[in-house]
């Protein structure tokens, strides 16, 4: 397998003893059970069952089993650590074997894959502290607790799992998880257009993504990743044909679906009608599910040139459009959830232009501080009682702390020095500048990367700068249990990049992942934060665009008319298909049917009136009946049968 | 002794029950005793060697009573037991008429156990007809306003279905070589003049295809699953549904392996337009039994995809979707049946909220999610694995039936969440308020279906465990990942050439 985060350098194991440690690395393949336990144990409180204790129990228990296996993550990382040589540690058990197809569930365990569990699971701990004080009111707890770790629970087999059908059947889960979390509140309308968006739009990308399963088996003869990249490196790159390019492109649909990529995107948009800590969750460890499978299939994408073109023309088109229709958002959760599409852009694109570690680098450094941005916005909507970023303002008087928390996640999600971020972009620019395009695919990473400053700095501005309005003039303190989290991933994220350098990830040259080419990122950043800062932390009258250029604003605000575009391309040939086979059932299958048994009764009543009462017509009939039949034998009988 | 305790079982009851007074809850426990009794002995059978039993019955016409249980018939054997338990778990404790109804309930049992078991053609034919005749009075006696015209389409259908069956067991028994047999020991081994055996092919084809049922020939499949009160439309779905695809795996692809080789790609395009057409048309319903039964037929679109494609993986598909099938229609039908009875109506535009934990149906909607995320195919659940093994099998000898079948399975994912977002979100109506709750003879049925359901889906081996011997022997093309290679018409059935 790839190794996805290059380091250089061990962790140090803890003071125990070595057998102890390993043991924990060898049972990792438990840390998906403990939130799967507990989205189970949820269903107790289904209505009629449990009821007597309220629904607090059932998020306490949820919040626990998470703990348990954030712990059992990090002893596991640590004992990896301490042992590297005992990995890659696998694990297995076959779970359909018929007709000579066997399907395993094989799972490995590598240094990557327990880095991003702790990240799964870290991150999972302190969103559901938070939801314990963002739904405080609420009374569908155990529906909400439950799917957050049914979530945690496929995210986490699907990091331990080393096969593709596996990642599949987990990536089809977790689009069912999603549509039930984004329709936690049901009855509200656009909660349930969300959720049904949501989990149309993903699905469409997991079908496509099965029909790529279904016909590369035949082709590779297994769907393990492992022997996948050793059936790759025995193949000439662009020696493939037409039809297997194909399907390796109907591979990449499932990623593009998951991380919300065009023109998959529209369902991470709509999925902000679900509760905020869901969206913490979504935006930034879901999100990179879909990126670690693309990751794990790069080596075989690698061998199209087809398939790299159209990752690096989707992964360039989303990063900067992406970033562009977030500057034209007023929610804030909106804004935020394009910027998620936007970065896993780039992501795309660094696995187009066919280097994983950088990709890699990219989706290490991208969700804590996307965690962290959301969660600051998060007490901020909970205290102000709205996400319009047109309402908000002047908070920084009132809320410095969590605009601190804010600031340092979206330094974090841009090219800033000294956060993880810079140096993970800038080895993207340094890979367009090798790449047979590097103007354009370099002037796209800085662009992007200046418009993604900009929306970031906007949206600070928009809630901390400028003066209090209407619903931030008495902004209620929020419950601790929401700012506890938020300043604790805020010190993990300060201490990114100090954990980056020293275990390796990024040299340290002077600041951290300097080299070729930081110069100008550094500009875009400024730049675009700056432009943005001047706009927008104070109110000016350039941050209302012209009249002329109202129209493009109103077309980005409105996603492109993405939505428009689906409800009258697919929607409406879905709709006209299934209105032109329902007029032929009616008209056709239905007609006839109806007909011919309209037919049937009426012959019967005029036969009723035919009838005599002599035998002799009886017999008449019986005998043209059995005629009728022994010549109709006679013709399909052979002649030597009658002999 | 088990095949004729299988048989027997349900016969001796639908005798009983007409004898004894008009009291339910009696009647219901007399119709559970063969029904479980019969379960019973079909789950001791599973996984055993094959066995069979010979007893002449009318010699001259070549009519015995040939009956045997191996990989193919006895997890379906089992599973009809089931779904007949089921129904009469299911059925309303104020059921009208509970006597004829549980009498003509066991009736169909055994028409349908008859056909599973029978090792004769003619026998076959017998039990093949006798489901047809309790079917029709359950469905015009009990079911909706419309059931009269439902039933006089079901028989007319049924009645085509059977005579076409009837001309093509006939013509097989008759021109099967030197004197005529209906044992299917003589038809697996006989070879047909072309001639005879293209119109043989097609009788038995329509018939079936009458049966399952599949795009043109579904014209009573609305109507009837729509008219039919719930433990009908269960029965009809779970059970009734199987004859269709067990005649074909041992009919046309038994007896007649030439004529499926070259006729296959016109099967999988039917297949696959009653894939998609069934979906689409579920798509624009507003009546939940109706949309069901249109996403019933979509799903058998795909087995007969599979069924063209005969691989053993395929057939191992449609064996496995023929279970998943039952168990899923069963279920949903079960429920639509529970809504229907608390808030009155099934029609989606007058239904919202349901979901809602105190006002609304929480436990019936939770469970009706988890069948309609099964028959979409969602992972995790019975419907996904066949669905899989089809795809993954058909794909390679008919890759663009198979791409169809897919988009079929994303529109029933359409359909799936326009009725639950419909149906189960929203707000909940006002004036509609307040709905009785299920109660635990109600729930029971449904959750021993979507246990079922669930164990299905984690461990395929439930779905797949028992008929791969059978049907490896009956396939008729090699896996697509090992290299498919399609036996000419003129080879030997039985041999996969390697």
């Amino acid at each position: 397998m790839i190794l996805v985060f290059a380091t250089t350098r061990a962790i140090p194991g803890p003071d125990c003893s070595p057998a102890m440690t390993l043991f924990f690395a060898q049972t990792a393949w438990l840390v998906p059970l403990y939130p799967l336990l507990a989205a189970l144990v949820s269903l107790a409180w289904s209505p009629g069952f449990i009821w007597k204790t309220g629904p607090r129990p059932c998020g306490y228990f949820n919040l626990t089993m998470v703990s348990v296996a954030f712990a059992h993550s990090l002893l596991a990382l640590l004992a990896a650590n301490a042992h590297p040589e005992a990995l890659p540690l696998h694990f297995g058990w076959t779970w359909l074997q018929t007709a000579g197809l066997s399907i395993g569930f094989d799972g490995s365990i590598t240094q990557p894959a327990l880095i991003a569990t702790l990240f799964v699971t870290g991150v999972h701990v302190l969103a559901q502290i938070f939801a314990i004080g963002y739904l405080e009111m609420d009374w569908g707890w155990p529906r909400f607790f439950g799917s957050l770790s049914f979530f945690e629970a496929g995210l986490c087999a699907l990091l331990l799992t080393d096969s593709l059908f596996f990642s599949y059947v987990i990536l089809e889960l977790l689009t069912l998880g999603t549509y039930l979390i984004v329709g936690t509140w049901y009855n509200q309308s656009l909660v349930v257009k969300g959720a049904r968006d949501a989990f149309l739009t993903k699905r469409i990308g997991d079908l496509i993504l099965l029909a790529g399963l279904v016909a590369i088996l035949p082709v590779t003869g297994t769907w393990n990743f492992g022997a996948i990249a050793s059936w790759a490196a025995a193949q000439t790159p662009g020696s493939l044909p037409l039809s297997q390019e194909l399907i390796l492109l109907a591979l990449v649909a499932g990623p593009m679906g998951k991380c919300a990529q065009i023109p998959l995107h529209l369902w991470l948009d709509e999925a902000m009608e679900g509760p905020l800590p869901s969206t913490v969750l979504r935006n930034s460890v879901v999100v990179a599910g879909g990126a670690w499978v693309l990751l794990k299939l790069q080596p075989m994408l690698a061998l199209s040139p087809l398939v790299t073109t159209v990752l690096v023309v989707v992964g360039g088109t989303t990063a900067l459009v992406g970033a562009l229709i977030a500057l034209a958002q007023i929610d804030i959760k909106r804004a935020l959830s394009f910027l998620a599409s936007s970065w896993m852009g780039l992501l795309f694109l660094a696995v187009g232009l066919g280097d994983p570690t950088v990709a890699g680098h990219l989706l290490l450094v991208y969700p804590l501080p996307m965690a962290l941005v959301l969660m600051a916005v998060g007490t901020v909507i909970v205290s102000n009682v709205t996400q319009d970023l047109t309402q908000l303002g002047g908070l920084w008087s009132r809320r410095p702390l969590v605009g601190l928390a804010f600031l340092t996640g979206a330094g974090g999600l841009m090219a800033l020095p000294p956060f993880g971020g810079f140096a993970a972009i800038r080895e993207l620019l340094e890979l367009c500048s090798a790449s047979s395009q590097p103007l354009l695919l370099g002037g796209f990473v800085l662009v992007t990367n200046g418009l993604m400053a900009a929306g970031l700095v906007r949206v600070f501005g928009l809630i901390w700068g400028g003066r209090p309005s209407v619903f931030t003039r008495r902004s209620a303190e929020v419950l601790w249990l929401m700012v506890l989290p938020t300043l604790v991933l805020m010190g993990v994220v300060l201490h990114l990049p100090i954990l980056l350098a020293r275990y390796g990830v990024f040299a340290t040259t002077p600041l951290l992942g300097w080299g070729p080419q930081a110069v100008p990122l550094l500009v875009s950043t400024l730049l675009g934060g700056g432009v943005s800062a001047v706009f927008y932390l104070r109110p000016h009258p350039l941050a209302q665009l012209p009249s002329a250029l109202g129209g493009l604003q109103h077309w980005l605000a409105h996603d492109m008319n993405t939505e428009n575009f689906y409800q009258r391309s697919v929607v409406a040939l879905v709709v006209g298909l299934a209105r032109l086979s329902s007029w032929t059932d009616h008209q056709l299958v239905d007609g006839f049917t109806g007909a011919t048994g309209e037919a049937a009764l009426q012959s019967a009543r005029r036969l009723s009136f035919t009838t005599s009462g002599r035998t002799q017509t009886y017999t008449l009939t019986l005998l043209i009946g059995v005629v009728l039949m022994a010549a109709w034998l006679l013709t399909i009988v052979p002649t030597t049968l009658l002999r | 002794m088990a095949l004729l305790l299988l048989l027997l079982l349900p016969a001796l009851g639908a005798g009983l029950l007409p004898l004894l007074p008009e009291r339910q809850r009696l009647l219901r426990r007399v119709a559970l005793v063969p029904a479980l009794l019969q379960f019973t002995i079909g789950l001791s059978q599973l996984g055993h060697p094959p066995s069979e039993l010979h007893q002449v019955w009318l010699p001259r016409i070549g009519l015995a009573l040939d009956l045997g249980l191996d990989g193919l018939s006895a997890p379906l054997a089992v599973l009809i037991a089931l779904i007949v338990l089921v129904t009469v778990l299911a059925t309303p404790a104020d059921q009208a008429r509970p006597r004829l109804f549980f009498s003509l309930l066991l009736a169909t049992d055994v028409g349908l156990m008859g056909a599973v078991l029978a090792r004769n053609a003619l026998l076959f034919l017998l039990a093949y007809e006798l489901v047809l005749i309790p079917t029709t009075l359950l469905l015009a006696v009990w079911g909706g306003p419309r059931r009269a015209q439902a039933a006089i389409q079901y028989v007319m259908y049924g009645a085509a279905s059977g005579l076409a069956l009837l001309g093509g067991v006939l013509a097989l028994g008759w021109l099967n070589g030197d004197g005529f047999s209906f044992a299917f020991a003589d038809l697996a081994a006989m070879q047909l003049p072309t001639g005879s055996s293209h119109w043989v092919f097609a009788l038995l084809v329509l018939s079936f295809g009458l049966k399952l049922p599949v795009v043109p020939l579904h014209g009573w499949q609305p109507l009837a699953y729509g008219q039919a009160s719930s433990p009908v439309a269960m029965l009809l779905s779970g059970g009734v549904s199987i004859l269709g695809g067990y005649g074909l795996l041992r009919f046309a692809i038994g007896f007649l392996p030439d004529e499926w080789i070259l006729w296959s790609p016109w099967i999988a395009g039917v297949g696959a337009l009653t894939a998609a057409y069934g979906a689409l048309n579920a798509i624009v319903q507003s009546d939940i039994r109706r949309l069901v039964a249109y996403g019933s037929l979509g799903h058998m679109g795909l087995l007969v995809v599979a069924l063209a494609a005969a691989t053993p993986l395929s057939l191992q598909g449609v064996v496995a979707q023929l279970i998943a099938h039952g168990l899923i229609s069963a279920l949903l039908f079960h429920l639509v049946g529970l809504i229907e009875a608390k808030t009155g109506s099934i029609q989606i535009p007058e239904l919202a909220g349901l979901l809602n934990p105190y006002r609304g149906l929480p436990f019936t909607l939770g469970l009706f999610l988890l069948a309609l995320m099964a028959s979409a195919g969602i992972p995790g659940l019975a419907g996904f694995v066949p669905e899989f093994l089809m795809f993954e099998a058909s794909w390679t000898p008919f890759p663009v039936a198979t791409l169809l079948c897919l988009i079929a399975s994303g529109f029933t994912a359409v359909y799936a969440v326009r009725l639950f977002n419909r149906v189960g979100f929203g707000r909940l109506d006002n004036d509609r308020v307040d709905y009785p709750a299920t109660v635990w003879s109600e729930r029971f049925p449904a959750v021993l279906l979507a246990s079922l359901v669930v164990v299905g889906g984690l461990w395929p081996g439930l779905l797949v465990g028992w008929s791969e011997s059978a049907t490896t022997a009956l396939a008729l093309r090699r896996e697509p990942f090992t290299a498919l290679v399609a036996i000419a018409p003129s080879a030997s059935p039985r041999q996969i050439p390697s």
